[in-house]
């Protein structure tokens, strides 16, 4: 009976088998969504890139430094933006579900101040507000960021990003704000204080077609604004050059689901002609090499992936040479432009 | 011989079975749902390469509403050319105040839904804007959210900073009159399905209201297809099990499968998108409510232009 038997159990089990290889022979052919980005930590870049490089992804900061990532803020706070001071700290964004605040941190990642107090009291919500795109003065006095300030107890509906300083310390004598923002457009975003003493930001506002769009403006020290770029172009995410002397930026087009690479020279007051470097991406949060002659971005690799880490050397030559990818697998935060320090 | 090759065959039929056991579940719970006005001999089949309009419809499915009177946040009409992979999309905003087809009297048009389901939301579509709807898509919060996780995320371009003070806390299961703030950074980026739902069900802070929500919602759409494109036909059951239970349509299995090419082909940047902004519609209070007072010399010539019969 056994004997008879074997042959049958080997035989269903063969066929049990058979069905399942093609249940899994299905899932070969699935393409994979869900796959959880790596740690960079965990990772190294596919080429090395000199300085040191900071990054977010999924509330953590993360050092690049000598080709490989380590870990650089360590406690549960959600970090994102980095933003290099003059005294080899950092000031970053730390983000709950209500509100955001600015941190010093030192050259350990460890909080070393806390510049804004945002968390609201009690439950009215609309008591807390955001604080983000930090950008530290070249004295390192004073800290440039965007801040849904003040409110309107009216038109609690109205929530709007204006351009505010404040002193590093974060001491709430300091605290100037430098822009008034259109109402309702989300307002003022990304400053970058300038040696002159004037500020480029990004403005959002209303076009003709009535399109939400940004223009990059200049704010000179008297408070005279300049718009640089046109709404036509929509451009965003302005990165000046270490010289001063080149503006890197985002733009979109009207309307259009792009973001190409473009840089400009810049006299301080104007833009001059300028290039699109990357147009087949979509790019985002520009940051100039220490030396000036490249640009780190953020770009999927592929349609609808998650952004990495890309690198463009040459990018105030005629011709650059072909971008190159950094990383592969990681999910960095493309809000969060990358701080590139030369030590 | 025969027996055990038939064996065999039988255990990879079930193997493919249980790898799709997901689609035809939802296939069985979601799709093929009917009610529509008019015979559906007369409503264009995708699957014949003719063109052909489907109304996508997107309700607040939370707590705050009883499930058979959903009303209708989002709308917009699609009409698809399958010989010229040719797009076009129309917004139609939720406030748009029109007479509402099987009631006696006008309402925003987001509450047609809530007055007879789908079916009542296309006799209205139809009547009002006088355009022929082959087909409808219905899909509650939850879906939009578990299908942009399923596909993993989409990338967008989000056009500004998008602040709310007062944004619906209602998907988390708590009180669903609770209010969170919301504050989704602009630029290009990639969103899973809850930032990529505060992106699109905004609009407190936005100075064109539900038009610039609507606008969102069209560009979250087209992401989603360009993701979409990216995936083969052994990503349809997780897709099913994400959308099991947050989709229901008026389209078959069949007419699905033959849309997947379809949406796959189609080129993004030659979408016509629409809008009703003024002069088309011009904003109004009516009982103590905000609404769009539509101008139909204007709104139905220029619909009968974009969605020819």
């Amino acid at each position: 009976m056994i004997r008879r038997g074997g042959p049958v159990v080997a035989l269903l089990a063969l066929m049990a088998g058979f069905g399942l290889g093609v249940y899994h022979l299905f899932g070969l052919f699935r393409t994979e969504t869900t796959k959880a980005a790596a740690a960079p930590s965990e990772t190294r870049p596919l080429i090395a890139l000199p300085g040191t490089l900071y990054l977010a992804q999924q509330g953590v900061i993360y050092r690049l430094r000598d080709g490989s990532f380590a870990r650089f803020t360590r406690d549960a706070r959600s970090w994102s933006q980095p933003a290099l001071s003059p005294d080899d700290h950092l000031v970053a964004v730390a983000r709950s579900s209500q509100s955001s605040d600015l941190y010093l941190l030192d050259g350990s990642g460890a909080v070393a101040g806390q510049i804004t107090h945002n968390a609201g009291s009690g439950r009215d919500i609309t008591t807390n507000h955001w604080a983000f795109y930090p950008h530290v003065g070249a004295d390192g006095m004073r800290v440039y960021f965007a801040y849904d300030a003040p409110k309107d107890r009216q038109q609690t509906y109205r929530v709007d990003f204006a351009i505010w300083s404040d002193a590093v310390t974060g001491a709430a004598a300091q605290l100037r704000q430098l822009s008034t923002p259109n109402d309702y457009t989300g307002g003022d975003v990304s400053p970058i204080p300038l040696a002159s003493g004037g500020l480029l930001y990004v403005r959002y506002g209303v076009d003709a077609q009535e399109h939400i769009v940004s223009r990059i403006v200049r704010r000179s020290p008297n408070g005279l604004l300049t718009p640089l770029t046109t709404e036509a172009e929509d451009c965003s995410a302005p990165a000046l050059s270490p010289d001063a002397t080149t503006l890197a930026m985002v733009c979109s087009g009207s309307r259009s689901q792009t973001a190409k690479l473009e840089v400009a020279t810049f006299d301080g007051v104007t833009l001059g002609q300028r290039r699109v470097l990357i147009g087949d991406q979509l790019c985002a949060v520009p940051a100039w090499s220490p030396d000036g002659r490249g640009l780190a971005y953020l770009a999927p690799a592929t349609t609808g992936g998650r952004f990495q880490l890309w690198w463009l050397a040459g990018a105030t030559t005629p011709a650059p040479p072909p971008r190159q990818q950094v990383t592969e697998n990681l999910d960095f935060d493309a809000t969060s432009a990358p701080a590139w320090s030369g030590s | 011989m025969v027996a055990v090759v038939l064996g065999f065959v039988v255990a990879g039929i079930a193997g493919a079975v249980a790898y799709f056991l997901p689609v035809a579940a939802t296939a069985l719970q979601s799709t093929g749902q009917g009610g529509l006005p008019v015979e559906s001999t007369s409503r264009a089949n995708p699957s014949s390469g003719d063109p052909f309009t489907v109304l996508l419809l997107g309700s607040d499915n939370d707590a705050k509403f009883a499930n058979n009177h959903l009303l209708t946040q989002s709308m917009i009409l699609v009409r698809v050319v399958p010989k010229t992979n040719q797009v076009t999309m129309l917004s139609i905003p939720r406030d748009l105040w029109v007479p509402i087809t099987g009631t006696s009297g006008s309402a925003k048009i987001m509450s047609a839904y809530a007055n007879g389901g789908a079916a009542n939301a296309v006799a209205t579509v139809e009547r009002d804007l006088g355009v022929r709807v082959d087909h409808y898509v219905w899909t509650g919060l939850r879906g939009l959210v578990e299908l942009i996780d399923a596909v993993g995320g989409i990338d967008v371009v989000t056009t500004n900073p998008v602040l709310d003070d007062q944004y619906p806390a209602d998907l988390s299961g708590g009180n669903p009159y609770d209010v969170a703030r919301v504050a989704v950074l602009p630029g290009a980026q990639h969103l899973d399905g809850i930032h990529a739902l505060e992106y699109v069900r905004s609009r407190h802070g936005d100075i064109r209201g539900d038009f610039g929500r609507s606008e969102r919602q069209q560009q979250v759409l087209l992401a989603l297809r360009a993701t979409a494109r990216g995936l083969s036909f052994a990503n349809v059951p997780d897709l099913a099990a994400a959308l099991s239970g947050q989709v229901s349509t008026d389209l078959g299995i069949r007419q699905i499968g033959d849309l997947l090419p379809l949406i796959g082909g189609i080129n993004i940047d030659s979408v016509q998108r629409i809008m009703l902004l003024p002069p088309y519609t011009q904003s109004a209070q009516i009982a103590g409510q905000d609404v769009l007072l539509p101008d139909w010399s204007r709104v139905r010539p220029l619909v009968a232009q974009s969605f020819p019969p």
